[in-house]
């Protein structure tokens, strides 16, 4: 359940419970407030009786009949029934019983249910509202949950319909919120899927039987993939076109070399074939090499950047494959007196195309060889992060570094620095580890590190 | 002399690389398509195949899988690949269906030639080789390139069967991929290569089918392979 779910859940929830809450609470009041009015009075069938016979003794008696009978019940333990006009007055000038008055006792009267109180008009020109005083003063105090609390608080918050509302609402809302957010996270795991180069990734078939806009969003979504999917397709197609076209004629003018070659070696003309003819035909050969290898790495960074192969990754040790590259480099380096160093470190364990892998780090301690003056040391470290998830390789060379404004630049294709020194290369070994390293969830930096030279940082996450 | 054929469409390339081998002391014949090639290959017997990829009509994956159908009697003649630069993953097919070796296109003419010396060279039985070694259930017979597991022969490549002998020949020791590369393949192992590995995956998974799921030939990491006695 993702974060939208339980968002929707909550305010779906929350809407339901203040409604619940709500309506109840207002009907809870209004029988709250009847509910004082009537135990303002005493309303056991006893009462009522009491009640009965006062009025018929008002009416067939009239007022003393009714005077004198109240006497009586004076004298005795028991309710005492009032008489009270409609200037709130008792008949027997008693004082009312607590909350009664001439308003309470017109609400009282309206209530029709209410049997314990009626108005009669006697013989002397008043109504007399006849009512029997509570039995009680004050309601008995309820417990809840061993804590006193006062009786009208469950008129309050009726706890039935408040439980069935909570418990209604919960399913309801868990139930909205699991028809909203689903689709969502159905389209998510598509465009997640698509992201990672997976084009056949649609939502169609799982969203089958929906017939609203989040549907409609999700055969867009299908259209667009394979739309961009067919793109991509004819795109590939046409690079492999491309580059089987350009390398025939390569093909057949090294074959044409290594034919005149092997002619001029086999034969006497050989000692004859001027000097410069041979050095030319060399010069070609080599020219001819160099563009099939740019012709490769071309093709290498067109097929990455497009992320149409998926990686193969394997369990790889960073710290054994560094140490097989810094052996060649050395190797490699030895020339020049450059030397490349690094102190091994424990089992370093990254998830990789392991060519791949290799390729992008020889690409970025081969540049560090390249640009370092000699009789001097390309340094490689090696730093795992506190939670052990990812490695941070750096490759620090002592040479002029780059120009500030074109750290990122060098990152690019083709990107060459503005010096008139020719280093040999085609300006693609960057943005090829680039590409690697990023379609392996890595990053790449690159920083002037002042009076040393360029560091370039690799960051790389780490399984386990 | 060996009798190499090449099988590629290119018409003119063709041409040229059969005079240039045939300089080279070879007897070069040359196919444009993978049928034309497999057709050629029934009617005569040929010492080595050159392949491209990239052929319409049947292109060299699907010719090289149709060659290595047991039925045929040519099923386990050398192969070299000619594959696209960085196309890998025909790189890599084309290994695991049995190719002996690739060769990057374009390539200079002297390294497809060394390619080829190297392969020939392996692939013929050596007089000084000619005993047969027997570990266990397995027999090895230099002399007729055969392989049998409790009497059954085994099916596989030029390569393989070189692999095969140079790790039982040093049974129980573990044998690098750059001795493995030299030995078998007849050239250093270069850089990324993962020729041994495919080839060496195929291998054991012969092995183990004809040995009943038994792994006789281990990976040791970093190091090489072992043959377990």
């Amino acid at each position: 359940m993702g974060r939208l779910y339980w968002k929707f859940f909550l305010f779906f929830f929350f809407a339901q419970l203040t409604a619940v809450l709500v309506v109840s609470l207002a009907i809870g009041m209004v029988n709250d407030k009847r509910e004082r009015e009537r135990r303002l009075i005493d309303s056991a069938p006893g009462a009522k009786t009491m009640v009965l016979a006062a009025a018929s003794t008002l009416k067939i008696s009239g007022i003393t009949s009714l005077k004198s009978l109240l006497d009586i019940w004076l004298t005795e333990p028991m309710p005492q029934l009032y008489a009270v006009n409609e200037e709130g007055v008792d008949l027997l000038k008693r004082n009312l019983p607590k909350g009664i008055n001439k308003e309470s006792l017109a609400a009282l009267t309206t209530d029709t249910d209410n049997r314990a109180i009626q108005q009669i008009h006697a013989d002397d020109g008043h109504a007399y509202w006849l009512f029997v005083e509570p039995r009680n003063k004050r309601p008995p105090p309820t417990y809840f949950n061993g804590v006193k609390i006062q009786q009208n608080f469950k008129y309050l918050f009726p706890a039935m319909p408040l439980i069935v509302g909570i418990f209604v609402s919960l399913i309801f809302a868990a139930m909205l919120a699991w028809y909203f957010s689903k689709p969502i996270k159905q389209l998510r795991l598509a465009f997640e899927s698509a992201a990672n180069g997976n084009l056949d990734a649609r939502v169609g078939t799982v969203m089958q039987g929906r017939r609203d806009e989040l549907a409609d969003l999700g055969s867009a979504f299908d259209v667009m993939v394979s739309r961009v999917s067919q793109l991509i397709q004819s795109q590939t197609h046409l690079m492999h076109q491309v580059s089987h076209e350009l390398r025939s004629p390569l093909a057949r003018l090294q074959i044409a070399i290594g034919l005149i070659k092997q002619q001029s070696t086999q034969s006497d003309a050989a000692h004859q074939m001027n000097e410069k003819i041979s050095t030319s035909l060399n010069r070609i050969e080599t020219e001819s090499v160099r563009m099939d290898h740019l012709v490769g790495e071309l093709l290498t960074l067109s097929r990455l950047e497009s992320g149409v192969t998926a990686l193969q990754k394997e369990r790889i040790d960073l710290n054994e494959l560094l140490q097989e590259l810094v052996e060649d480099a050395n190797f490699e380096g030895a020339t020049d007196n450059i030397k490349v160093e690094y102190k091994p470190n424990l089992p370093i364990i990254v998830a990789a195309q392991s060519d791949l892998l290799q390729r992008a780090i020889d690409n970025i301690i081969r540049n560090a060889v390249k640009y370092t003056p000699t009789n001097t040391i390309v340094e490689l470290t090696t730093t795992v992060n506190q939670a052990n998830t990812s490695v941070t390789l750096s490759v620090q060379d002592a040479g002029a570094g780059v120009d500030e404004n074109e750290l990122d630049a060098i990152f690019k294709p083709f990107y060459r620095t503005n010096t008139t020194e020719t280093v040999h290369g085609y300006g693609l070994g960057l943005a090829i580890a680039k590409q690697i390293i990023e379609s392996h969830a890595g990053v790449v930096t690159a920083a002037n590190i002042p009076n040393a030279g360029l560091l370039i940082t690799i960051e790389l996450p780490m399984i386990e | 002399m060996d009798k190499i054929l090449l099988i590629d469409d290119d018409v003119e390339l063709v041409e040229m690389l059969k005079e240039y081998i045939d300089l080279e002391g070879f007897s070069a014949s040359t196919a444009h398509d993978g049928e034309a090639g497999l057709q050629v290959l029934q009617t005569d017997s040929y010492d080595l195949v050159v392949l491209d990829v990239m052929m319409p009509k049947l292109n060299g994956i699907d010719t090289l899988r149709r060659i290595r159908q047991s039925s045929n009697p040519y099923s386990n003649m050398p192969v070299i690949m000619l594959t696209a630069k960085g196309d890998d993953a025909d790189r890599i097919v084309g290994l695991e269906l049995g190719a002996d070796d690739y060769v990057p296109k374009p390539c200079t003419p002297r390294e497809l030639v060394a390619r080829i010396r190297a392969i020939l060279r392996r692939a013929k039985p050596q007089a000084n080789f000619a005993k047969t070694i027997t570990l266990n259930e397995l027999t090895l017979m230099p002399e007729q390139r055969r392989v049998e597991w409790s009497g059954v022969p085994l099916v596989l490549t030029s390569t393989e069967f070189n692999l095969l002998e140079v790790l039982v020949e040093r049974a129980g020791n573990v044998v690098s991929k750059q001795m493995l590369s030299e030995l078998a393949l007849g050239r250093p192992m270069a850089k990324f290569d993962r020729n041994i590995d495919v080839h060496m995956s195929s291998v054991r998974q012969k092995l183990s089918a004809a040995a009943g799921g038994k792994q006789l030939i281990q990976t040791v990491y970093r190091l090489g392979y072992q043959y377990l006695k």
